[in-house]
């Protein structure tokens, strides 16, 4: 009862949050002048790369705490997150080239962060096709985790490849200050929008796999 | 114009893949569900026979 509750009020939240970024968007932020209008997918791009390295250090903490405690609640938590991550990388790697093949005239280019993202998704697949070849449920979880923790070596890398090297990638502005006020507004609402909208299906997918594990115990119950 | 073309493309793929995966999660979870009840339903007989 008190998770549905949460849930409610998690979609109430997710909801209005969303509706006013798409507004502010839409209406509100001003074009930017160099790029004109294909400057906006800015202000969903970020957001998705934000969400995907949450949901892959929620991969690493989840996948720690399986370890270390053994209890599958954490490999539940960790598996949605993954999935979540992957989703959203998907995103950003396909929102990213749009933009690219405005701005630079090329879809894609194999800078370190551009390749550094794509390694990322590929990490993340990986650990998803482990969890769904292993014969064995409980080895496919534990060597799952593992991944999971070596793999989220690459976020750091992603995040620091515009200041490590020499990339087309635009230098992250919003921590030099360089963002209009309106368009700093417009990102931040849309930033929390969909960290909300993470929490939220999170919470979902995590379930969804705690039923899968129901299913398997009441059909061994069955068979005894 | 090409601009808007390009803003549109990136906004429309980011709900399709958006609702697609909230439309598989909560389609799995309806299927799950139902699985249990029936699983637990079954188990009950058993018990009663």
């Amino acid at each position: 009862m008190q998770g549905r509750l949460i849930d409610y009020s998690l979609i109430g939240v997710c909801f209005t949050l969303m509706i006013a970024a798409i507004s502010l968007i839409s209406v509100y932020v001003p074009t930017e002048e160099q790029m004109g209008v294909v400057q906006r997918i800015f202000y969903f791009h970020v957001p998705l790369a934000w969400v995907a390295f949450l949901a892959f250090f929620v991969v690493f903490i989840m996948s720690l705490l399986y370890i270390w405690k053994g209890d599958e609640k954490w490999d539940f938590r960790a598996y949605a997150s993954a999935e979540i991550g992957v989703v959203f990388t998907t995103m950003v790697l396909i929102t990213g080239p749009i933009w690219a093949k405005s701005a630079w005239g090329t879809w894609w280019t194999w800078d370190m962060r551009l390749t550094t993202t794509l390694v990322l998704w590929f990490i993340y697949v990986a650990y998803l096709m482990v969890r769904s070849f292993a014969s064995d449920e409980e080895r496919g979880a534990r060597f799952a985790a593992v991944v999971g923790i070596i793999g989220f070596i690459d976020v750091p890398v992603v995040a620091l490849a515009i200041v490590l090297s020499r990339t087309q990638h635009p230098s992250p502005i919003v921590f030099e200050g360089g963002l209009a006020s309106s368009m700093l507004l417009t990102l931040l609402v849309s930033v929390a929008a969909f960290t909300v909208f993470y929490v939220l299906l999170l919470r979902l997918r995590a379930s969804t796999r705690q039923m899968t594990s129901e299913i398997m115990k009441l059909r061994q119950e069955l068979e005894i | 114009m090409e601009d808007l073309e390009y803003f549109l493309a990136a906004y429309i793929t980011v709900w399709i893949v958006i609702f697609a995966y909230v439309l598989r999660i909560s389609l799995s979870q309806r299927n799950l569900r139902r699985e249990i009840d029936t699983l637990r339903e079954e188990i009950k007989e058993r018990q009663r026979d």
